[in-house]
This record gives structure tokens, sequence and C-alpha cells, in this order.
């Protein structure tokens, strides 16, 4: 059995990202959801997990996350450094990097990549991305008040089409051992089932996946589609 | 000099209204979009009625809005409105320009105004609503609306603070909205069908706004609708002024109760959204200063707009339209909701595409996630034709919500939908569409009506 724990679930549901952890489960029976709650410790302080996922969340759920995590710093560190894979999506994956800016207010983050974001209350960005990784085409839908900005040495992706962590680069997201992040928000596994193939892979189990002809046939639907339209 | 600026932009934006009637355009926000590019300040200087009523929300506020103002041409009082423009700003300047004199001078003494959520802060520095209902809010396009924290935060800040508040007192989100203004709750007695918890994808008030804590739910109708309160902090939904009771689906009659007074309302059909709408509606017409005896009898002969719902006998089969807004994980529930508790056989044309979107870019289809397919998941519900450019993600989407492939269709283009019906005698046709492909979704409409009539003859 593999157990992959959806941090904060309560939170981290606002775009369809609770059908991430459905399609896991649904693709493969040795996998075990373990949902945690901001009232409760997270499952991976004191508990094996091979995986965690965590998704988007409001402006103010974001704040009270990562106050909630910090005194688990170093335990997610460990747990990044020992290969333990982390699906991190939206702008959740600003809670790894320095600390989010909003006007004039720093909020720490946990500090455990090299970059920070900047959110702007009053510009909301919308775009789609086609990225590359290994030899997959991941399909990214974006929407949300802040970018983020740093060398992103190691990113998750490099775009074909579309913007990255912020509109000067093509560099999108963070990849480091087992850590996927990225800005792409909602249901990222059932948009991509390539990677969720790939992720099946990395959990050990078999990658065959639950309604996989008629989840390609739309992924590579939709992968036409945004080569058609996604134009910069 | 800015006084000029309007002068200039209120003649040459009457003069594109008078030149669109006689080409006969009726609904476009033209008139306004060109007043307000010449005069930004437009509507700070354009004259507005003594008493403006405002009504937004995330679902229903254009059906309680077209119900009020029906509901008050019943009383020969015909408010200024924007029923046939647009919700934001230029649809309001193009409102307020319709009936003011040359000088820029209102000719009406009330308005009713649809106000979008997201226009607030354009519209709202001018535009003092006396009165300020607010349907619910929920999820909504998530490209404008992001989430309900980010829209309560803009309704919070630019409605204004000597508004009178109606509010949705079964909605633990909106209800809270400017906790110091005046204000009434209007909600929905126990109904039989109410649950102790959410079964919909969509809850957005799981914890307590208070304490944090988990939140219970006594009643819930769908997603966040319903009575809660906090086992932790004592902390719960407010009391409703203004009472739907014993809702009668198959007569069609809601009870409406206010301090002590019982009259019965017409409902223009079953769904508990609908049972919302009326009771809104209700609640404003007795702020506005009918009693609600009155407010019974105007409601007695308004019906919800065709482009909402409409529904047509064809041959040996009905065929319907549902709104269902494309992007709008809730509204598309609902929708959902409603047709599949109704009895009998059913075949569905699924085309809630953003063809708006698709024109630029890809949708963005994270919302179907969010949304309710499971409730398709019936026995009675025999057939789905899923089309448009979104409707491979249509059809897996069902697949995942437990639906049998056998009953799913793809179509690529909505236009032949219809060919691919069974026009089974006695069955009802829906097709879903919103705003956004209501051309198009008339079209697949009167083809499928066509065909229909065609199969009826034969029969």
């Amino acid at each position: 059995m593999k157990t992959v724990e959806y941090v904060f679930a309560p939170y981290c549901n606002i775009y369809g990202e609770f059908y991430n952890m459905e399609y896991l489960k649904k693709s493969n029976d040795e996998i075990e959801i373990i949902k945690s709650s901001h009232k409760d410790e997270p499952y991976f302080v004191s508990h094996h997990v091979d995986m965690i996922y965590m998704g988007c969340m409001t402006e103010d759920k974001q704040e009270k996350a990562v106050g909630l995590l910090m005194p688990y710093k170093d335990r997610i560190k460990a747990l990044i450094e020992n290969g333990t894979i982390f699906l991190v999506t939206g702008n959740s994956v600003e809670l790894f990097g320095q600390y989010i800016s909003d006007d004039c207010r720093k909020i720490p983050a946990l500090g455990i990549f090299d970059f920070y974001s900047e959110r702007k209350m009053d510009k909301r960005h919308n775009s789609l991305f086609i990225g590359d990784f290994k030899d997959m085409k991941i399909l990214g839908h974006k929407s949300q008040y802040s970018m983020a900005y740093g060398n992103f040495e190691n990113p998750f992706m490099n775009l074909e089409r579309g913007y990255g962590m912020n509109m000067d680069t093509k560099k999108e997201g963070i990849w480091y051992k087992n850590f996927y992040g990225t800005y792409s928000l909602g249901p990222f596994l059932v948009l991509n089932p390539y990677f969720t193939k790939y992720i099946l892979r990395q959990l050990g189990l078999s990658e065959g996946l639950k309604f996989e002809k008629e989840i390609i046939e739309a992924y590579e639907y939709r992968l036409a589609d945004f080569l058609n339209r996604v134009n910069y | 000099m800015n006084k000029f600026r309007f002068y200039i932009a209120l003649w040459m934006a009457k003069l594109a209204l008078f030149t669109m009637g006689i080409l006969k355009y009726k609904g476009t926000n033209f008139p306004g979009q060109l007043a307000i590019k010449i005069c930004p300040e437009f509507l700070r200087y354009i004259g507005k009625p003594e008493r403006i009523i405002g009504i937004t929300g995330t679902n229903g506020k254009t059906t309680v809005a077209n119900m009020v103002i029906d509901s008050l041409r019943e009383d020969g009082i015909y408010p200024l409105n924007n029923s046939y423009g647009s919700n934001i700003h230029t649809g309001i300047a193009t409102a307020l320009l319709k009936d003011t004199g040359f000088w820029g001078k209102s000719k009406k003494e009330m308005a009713i105004l649809e106000i979008d959520e997201r226009a607030m802060p354009l519209i709202m520095t001018y535009v003092k609503p006396e009165i300020m209902a607010v349907t619910n809010l929920f999820r909504d396009s998530m490209k404008r609306n992001a989430h309900t924290e980010y829209i309560a935060g803009i309704l919070d800040k630019y409605i204004p603070d000597d508004a009178y508040m109606i509010l949705n007192g079964d909605d633990i989100i909106s209800s809270r909205l400017k906790p110091d203004n005046d204000r009434v709750y209007f909600g929905i007695e126990s109904l039989p069908t109410d649950l102790d918890h959410s079964i919909n994808l969509i809850n957005d008030a799981r914890i307590c706004p208070e304490c944090s804590h988990r939140l219970s739910y006594t009643n819930v109708r769908y997603h966040h609708i319903g009575r809660c309160y906090c086992s932790n902090c004592g902390f719960r939904s407010p009391e409703p002024d203004f009472l739907g009771e014993t809702p009668d689906v198959d007569s069609k009659r809601i009870t409406i109760s206010h301090k002590g007074m019982k009259y019965e309302f017409p409902l223009n059909n079953g769904g508990i959204h609908n049972m919302y709408n009326t009771v809104c509606v209700a609640t404003i017409l007795y702020k506005i200063g009918y009693s609600l005896k009155e407010a019974a009898n105007l409601m007695k002969n308004v019906s919800v707009v065709g482009s909402r719902f409409s529904s047509e006998k064809c041959g040996q089969v009905t065929v319907s339209n549902q709104m269902a807004k494309e992007n709008n994980a809730v509204g598309s529930s609902r929708a959902f909701d409603y047709i599949s508790s109704l009895p009998g056989d059913k075949e569905l044309i699924l085309m809630m595409n953003c063809l708006g979107d698709q024109e630029h870019w890809s949708e963005n289809t994270c919302w179907l996630y969010d949304c309710d397919f499971e409730l398709l998941n019936k026995d009675d519900i025999k057939h789905i034709i899923v089309t448009g450019p979104r409707g491979k993600d249509y059809h897996l989407r069902l697949l995942m919500a437990g639906v049998p492939e056998e009953k799913i269709t793809w179509v690529e283009k909505e236009i032949d939908a219809p060919n691919k019906l069974s026009y089974t005698p006695a069955e009802s046709i829906f097709i879903f569409f919103g705003t956004d492909s209501l051309v198009l979704g008339n079209k697949v409409m009167e083809k499928t009506k066509e065909i229909a009539r065609k199969k009826g003859e034969l029969q």
C-alpha cells in the first residue's frame, strides 16, 4: 500500500484540486489517501508517507497554511532530501520559497527553495501553458494574483508556450529530487495523464490509468487546442 | 472641464442610442461604453433616480432583478433597469442614459439594477443603492472572480455603508457581508430533502469564520446553503426575517412568512434555487414599500425569462433549454440537480462551452472537476450527448462521475448533436448552455424542435 497525504485538504481545494487525489485513487487500489485538516498535525510529521500533495488556496488560507507548516520545516526538508514525492500545485508552491510579499507586508515562507513571490491583488493573471518535462508535454492552467522571482535553476518544466514563474521567464516550477512544484492549478493529474503515469511509476506502482483511452483522447484534443491557440 | 466632457459624452451616447434604436439593436452596452470612453467619470455626473435598488450575487441575480421589475410593472411602475444590457459599469451607464433628458437629468424615480460583483469598484463609487440585495456567493469563473473570499472582500469594500442589506440567511458567506449595515435576512425553513452534510464537491463554508473549527450543519440544501453552527465557539447562521415555508412543487406555491404574516407566493419552477429567488424578490418588494400581501399579488403573473428556462412540447417529446453558466461549477451543478430531480426519461445535450474563451485561447477546464456531474448518473437519464470544444472533457468527466460509457455520445460540432438524439416518445430533452453560447444554443434548440416535430408526425 502506498500512502499519499493530501495536506490541509479543506484549504487546498478551490479549483477542482480534490480530483487529483480522487483520480490517483481511482487509478490504483494500492493507493491510500490520507486527508489532513488544518486542525490536525500533518500526518507526515510522525508517519511514513510516499507522497505529499498540496493544492491551491485562497490568499488568507495560504498565510494560515504557511504558519501551520513552519514548525515542521525541518521535517519537510528531510522528506524532500530523502526522495519523498511532493506534488505542489497552484499558489502552494509559494510556501516553499523564501517569502511572499503583499503590498508592504512580507510573509515568511518555509525557505526551502531560493525564490520569493510577489502578490498583487489588483492584477489577476490568467494563462495556459505547454511545458516540456522529460519526454512529456505538460498542459497547465494559471489563474493567480502572484508571480515568483528567482533563478529557477531547476525548473519543473521549460515552457514551449505560455508564461513561467513570472512574465519574463519560460521556466516553470521547481524540480528537486522528487519535488514537483508548479503554479498550474486545478486537477493537474487529470489534465496530464502521462505525468500521472510517471507519478504512479515513481510510487512503484503499475502505470495503468482509469479511463485511460478517454483521458488520453481528452488530453490530445486539449493539446491540439493549446497548440492552436496559445501563442505567447 | 469635466462637466463639459460629460455633456459631450452624454449627447454622443444619446446619438448612438438613437441610431441603434433605428437599426433595432437592442441589449447592447455600446452607448455606455462610448460615454465612459469620452468621460471616464460619466457615472458621477449622469442623473440617477432617487431610489436605487441593487441586486448582486453569484447566482440568481438576473432572475431576481427581472422578477422585481416585472412585479413593479404589474403595479404600473416602470423602473429604470439594465435587464437588456450588461451588468457591468458600461451597462449601468447605458441604462441610466436611456432614461435621462437632454441635460442628463433622470426621468425615473426608481432603478432596479443588476450589478456584477466584480464590477462593483467601477460602479459603486458613483451609484449608491439605497437597498442592496445579495442572492448568494459561490465560486464562479476563476478567471474573473478568483474565489468567494476575494469577492466578499470587494462587496464589503464597495457597497455603501448606508445601504440597507437584504441577505440570504442560509448562505453563511454572503450573510456576513457589511456587518455594520442595517439588514434583513431571507431564508427557507427545513425541507424534507435537507441533509446534515453537503454532498456537493464545492462547499466553501466548511470552516467556522470565527474560530476556524469545522462547521456543522443542521440543514444542507446544496453546497454551503443551509443552516450551520460551530460546536466550538457557538457561531451559527442568522435567523431569517422572511421565511419561505412549505413549498409545494406540484401546485407551484410557497408560503412566505414575516412577523406573523403569511402569504402564498407563486413558484416558477420547483428548484430550491428558485425558491430562494422567490423569497428574495418578496423581501425586496417588502423593503421597497409593499406589504407582503401586495407583493404576493404583484408576483402572481411573473415568470422566469425564456433564455433561462423554456420548455415546449414538440411531437411526442418535450424540448427544453436549461441555462448552465459556463465556467461556473455551482450554476451548472444547480441546473444538473434540478433536471435530474424531474420525473420521466430524459436525454441531454451538454454544450456549456465558453465560446468567448475559445476565440482567443482554450477554456480552462478546472471547473469541470468542481461541478457535480455525479448528479447526472441516474437511471432515468438515458442518453447524454457531449459536444463542442470541451466535449471530450465532458465525456471523461461523466465517466469519472460513474455514468456508464454506453449512455454517452461524443459529437464534435454542437449543431450536429440533435441528429444523435433518439426522440423516444414521452421523454424530455434538455439542452444545457450558458450565456456565452446563447446564439448557438438557440440554433441547436430550434434544430432539435424541428426534428422532434417531424418525428412526431411520423409516429
